[in-house]
């Protein structure tokens, strides 16, 4: 078996050193001569007589088909544009479990040279990334630290979630107001379960799903005001069971109880925009990767979308840039040919050229310094809309905060499967806040040890 | 083979080189199967344990021991206490059920006097089904809203039934257990099948003369014939049952809350899934360690039976 | 066959028949309701779970069969399971024959050294073994699977042959040896043959759990080339996951060699189990 191996080994370095030196050849010429001026920017023009062959190897979730179907049109297109560089795509794992599998690449030598990354704490604390390169700042409005240096290109801004709603189920209701505050707001759920159609629709079987709800109550009543909640959680200065958290609980169990549809614990959030176009329920919380797969499932639906104000009628939403995005892998660092291959990706993925219709696929937010926009439907230019308000204030899902404010990363499960249970249960708020505390201290002393 | 020849000769004249000469072949034949399980899973399984001693995350090179502390950690964690209930419920619960529908099942096909076969198949099909695949088809019979059973009680006017069978905690565990009992009790089927067709005939002829009906004619010679049978089907439907995953990461992901959580959920999904690699591989050691108890107690309890019949 | 004295047909011969029958109804309904729904469109499934499909809607069995590595993922899978079995044939009915001729001190440690490894949950040593079968070059071809498969089985197969062996006589072993056959021999064409039933049994149980597995083949197999039918299934799932009709196309297509496997191969599977496991 082992003279197998070592057969395809050859075999497999000769195919490879053939295939580039053909293109190597020809193929980067010709490429250059073709390439109009609207393709890439400064780097494969400014590129030598001799490009030498680099291979890079980058991985994304790919849990969205819209996603991910962007991305490789941008791989394609990139390397059309830049023979010399071959970019392997090793992606292949749902975002669920993205974090298991980069970590069995890790553990066979196979962790990708440009990475998308999600959890940037636990491979920088592990020594696996290298800094975004110098070059690569300004390219960026806004970028995220950890411990003062910077290592994520965020690909997309974080975006909003906001309420996606049946414009046929609001009409049947009679309600012809958005509303602007969290009362009128609960006022609408009234009418809507009077007319007999379950309000809202909730993936409570995804755990990610349920933080867009919980997020909502903790961002309109805790962060809103103290950004820096976390840390003082952790320094153990506040508490669950302070006010204002049991203020955001009450309300998130009061909403659940009475107006989200009765199967929300075992829907799926892929069974979401079903439930919406099939008239079963008239809201859906999430955010704008929502819209391309409501119209996919029934082109001729009718909805909207808004921001849900709180009850003193501002809009908080979860806007801030999260430790996320394209990162380069400290092995790949030590290789300038391949720092150099990854600037230049880098470099063309958010050429608005490039980025635009990258966004237009995945209805992203943009995170460049340099105005982006592209044509959009009506619910997206309400999203782009509300991003670019600047009176609307930023703030973070609560597993999202970095540095200081960073929380137990076994908590978030935890915590909102806690959470279901407080609503199934019917349970004493209170009691079930002491409840996160203890386990909230539990994990950080876990994690020191 | 030369050598081997004067060897036999040599055997058949010396009792003790024979001895030794059977020994030898013994170590040639054992060797394959030894290198490659010894390689393969005791090797790493001892790695492992090194790990359940650490707090490693599964990915930085940097690997802490920490003594006790997971072991501690588990012995104190209501999670971890919760999923240990769960997963002995279910286990017991599948063991039961299994073995009963599995020996009435047999019992039926025995004494059905047509499309025998057929009906035989039709039981054992969905053992032949993955995990993964009877969790799909499954959670989809059983959602809420568009699910088959759903459906079926409205379409009876039964609307008043109507339950979110997996996202209810008082029905998701139940839910799992049975449709688990679906797909598994056709296996041990097939065993009590045989077991039964062992039986002779001449026994239940001659009770039934003597004026037993059927039910005594089960209990007192049947069921006590099938010993072997039920030996083999309770300690393998126990392991299996401990060792349970596929169909709750599919069906309920340990929900609604912690409802459905087992001791294999935990150990996939929270503590390797969520970067406690140590931990993780400490609870896979505890999980094993009742697994070991349990059938150790089985296999003494069934063995003693067996001998008693 | 016996006596075909025709007996008639009695009240209880037509009750079991009714109760078997609407017992069996229940037990296939999941899989008549999986194939019914991968003839049906995404949102005749939403609509109305129980109805029958409008007109047989082929399209997602086009898909999944031409545009995607499904097939391949399949033509995978049956590599992995037909190596890994073959393999197993060969090794471990040698080593329970080993075991259970040479009843030694040491034979039986490595009995039990065997069993352990049937109750070791896999996720026990799972990354490290990833982090082994790298280092020795396994990783990311179907060595590596099938490696662990056979491993795997040691313990299983080991425990179901010698149980079986016990019922096999030595005698038929002495004639042979004292005809001056090479114990290689004598294993092969005298004692195999015999064990018919018993790897019967193994390679069915065995078999179906290779190629049903999920966990491992996932992790260990690498990006985009080499991947196991289940596993394409699962991602599929994920990628279309609001695509029932492409759920149920993929779950029938992978039933479909299952069935057939099972179709002709019936007589083995039931006489393997129950044989294998009475006599242990």
């Amino acid at each position: 078996m082992t003279k197998k191996s070592i057969l395809q080994l050859l075999s497999i370095i000769l195919v490879i050193s053939l295939v580039l030196t053909a293109c190597g050849g020809n193929g980067n010429n010709s490429g250059k001569e073709t390439n109009a001026p609207t393709n890439a920017p400064a780097n494969s023009g400014e590129a030598t007589d001799q490009p030498k062959p680099v291979t890079i190897s980058i991985a994304y979730a790919t849990g969205d088909p819209a996603t991910k179907q962007a991305i490789e049109t941008t791989i394609d297109a990139f390397m059309k544009a830049n023979s010399h560089i071959t970019i392997k795509n090793i992606s292949e794992t749902t975002s669920d479990s993205y974090l298991d599998w980069l970590k069995t690449k890790d553990a066979v030598g196979e962790f990708p040279d440009l990475v998308e990354m999600r959890d940037t704490k636990v491979f920088v604390d592990a020594g696996k990334l290298a800094e975004l390169p110098v070059e690569l700042h300004s390219l960026f409005e806004v970028l995220p630290t950890y411990e003062d240096k910077y290592y994520n290109a965020p690909l997309t801004g974080n975006a909003p979630q906001g309420i996606i709603y049946s414009k046929k189920a609001y009409a049947d209701a009679g309600i012809t107001e958005l509303p602007k505050t969290y009362d009128e707001f609960i006022g609408i759920q009234e009418k809507l379960l009077a007319g007999g159609i379950s309000p809202i629709v909730v993936g409570g079987k995804d755990l990610f799903h349920m933080g867009f709800w919980v997020n909502y109550f903790l961002i309109n009543n805790v962060f809103k005001d103290d950004p820096d909640w976390n840390s003082k959680r952790t320094a153990q200065s506040v508490s669950f069971t302070d006010a204002n958290v049991v203020q955001a609980m009450t309300d998130y169990k009061e909403l659940f109880s009475k107006y989200v549809d009765k199967g929300w614990l075992s829907t799926g959030d892929n069974q979401t925009a079903s439930m919406l176009v099939t008239g079963k329920a008239a809201q859906l919380y999430s955010g704008p990767w929502m819209l391309g797969q409501i119209a996919e499932a029934d082109p001729a639906f009718e909805f909207g979308f808004y921001a849900l104000p709180n009850r003193d009628g501002s809009v908080v939403i979860n806007g801030l840039p999260a430790l996320a995005g394209w990162s380069l892998s400290a092995e790949a660092a030590k290789d300038q040919d391949k720092v150099e291959a990854i600037k230049s990706f880098i470099n063309f993925f958010f050429d608005p050229a490039q980025y635009s219709p990258y966004l237009a696929t995945v209805n992203g937010i943009p995170t460049t310094a340099t105005e982006v926009s592209y044509e959009t439907n009506e619910q997206m230019a309400e999203v782009l809309k509300i991003m670019a308000d600047t009176s609307i204030q930023k703030s973070m899902m609560i597993n999202n905060w970095y540095g200081e404010n960073a929380i137990p990363p076994q908590f978030r499960n935890w915590f909102y499967k806690l959470l279901q249970e407080l609503v199934v249960n019917n349970g004493d708020v209170a009691d079930y806040m002491k409840q996160s505390d203890t386990e909230y201290d539990s994990n950080v002393k876990a994690n020191q040890q | 083979m030369l050598r081997e020849e004067e060897k036999v000769m040599e055997a058949t004249a010396t009792g003790r080189k024979k001895k030794k000469w059977w020994m030898n072949y013994a170590i040639w034949f054992i060797f394959p199967a030894f290198v490659l399980y010894s390689l393969f899973v005791m090797v790493p399984t001892f790695s492992s344990i090194y790990l359940s001693f650490t707090s490693w995350d599964g990915i930085s090179d940097n690997i802490r021991y920490i003594g006790l502390n997971n072991f501690k950690e588990i012995w104190e964690s209501p999670r971890v206490h919760n999923a240990l209930k769960n997963t002995i419920i279910v286990a017991i619960a599948l063991v039961l059920l299994e073995n009963v529908v599995a020996l009435a099942l047999a019992i039926l096909v025995d004494q059905v006097r047509w499309f025998r076969n057929l009906f035989r198949s039709i039981f054992y099909f969905p053992v032949l089904m993955s995990g993964i695949i009877m969790g799909f088809i499954w959670m989809i019979i059983l959602n809420y809203n568009f699910g088959v059973i759903n459906q079926l009680l409205d379409m009876v006017g039964l609307s008043a039934l109507k339950a979110d069978w997996l996202g209810n905690p008082d029905y998701a565990l139940l839910s799992i257990i049975l449709s688990t009992v679906w797909k598994a009790s056709g296996y041990y089927m097939i065993i009590y099948l045989a077991g039964l067709q062992g039986i002779p005939q001449e026994l239940l002829e001659a009770a039934n003369i003597d004026g037993a009906g059927k039910w005594k004619q089960f209990r007192h010679i049947t069921f006590p014939l099938l010993a072997g049978a039920t030996t083999v089907c309770v300690m393998l439907s126990m392991i299996n049952s401990l060792k349970l995953f596929d169909q709750i990461a599919v069906m309920t992901n340990g929900g609604p809350g912690f409802a459905t959580e087992t001791l294999t959920y935990i150990i996939y999904k929270v503590a390797f899934g969520e970067g406690r690699q140590g931990f993780g591989t400490a609870l896979a050691i505890v999980l094993f360690i009742m697994i070991m108890i349990i059938s150790l107690i089985q296999i003494r309890l069934l063995r003693k039976r067996e001998v008693q019949m | 066959m016996g006596k075909k004295v025709k007996k008639p047909i009695t009240t209880n011969n037509v009750i079991t028949f009714v109760v078997t029958l609407l017992i069996a109804i229940v037990f296939i309904f999941p899989i008549l309701f999986n194939i019914m729904s991968a003839f049906k469109t995404n949102s005749e499934i939403l609509r109305d779970a129980i109805a029958f499909p409008s007109e047989l809607y082929t399209e997602s069995f086009k898909f999944l069969l031409t545009k995607t590595e499904f097939p391949k993922a399949m033509l995978n899978s049956a590599i992995l399971t037909i190596a890994s079995i073959a393999a197993m044939i060969v090794i471990i009915p040698m080593a329970a024959y080993a075991i259970e001729r040479t009843n030694s001190k040491w034979t039986n440690l490595v009995y039990v050294f065997f069993l352990f490894g049937m109750m070791v949950p896999f996720q026990v040593y799972m990354i490290p073994l990833f982090k082994q079968l790298n280092m020795m070059g396994l990783f990311g071809n179907l060595v590596g699977p099938i490696m662990i498969y056979i491993a795997g089985s040691v313990g299983f197969g080991v425990l179901l042959f010698t149980s079986f062996l016990k019922g096999v006589p030595r005698e038929i072993e002495e004639s042979a040896e004292i005809d001056g056959c090479s114990r290689m021999g004598i294993f092969w064409r005298i004692v195999f043959p015999l064990l018919g039933p018993v790897t019967a049994s193994m390679v069915v149980l065995q078999g179906l759990g290779i190629w049903n597995d999920f966990l491992m083949p996932m992790l260990v197999l690498p990006s985009g080339e080499t991947k196991t039918m289940i596993v394409e299934l699962f991602y599929y799932v994920g990628e279309f996951s609001s695509r029932w009709d492409m759920i149920f196309a993929g779950t029938t297509i992978s039933l479909v060699p299952v069935l057939i496997a099972f179709l002709s191969l019936q007589k083995y599977f039931v006489k393997g189990v129950s044989s294998g496991a009475i006599k242990g």
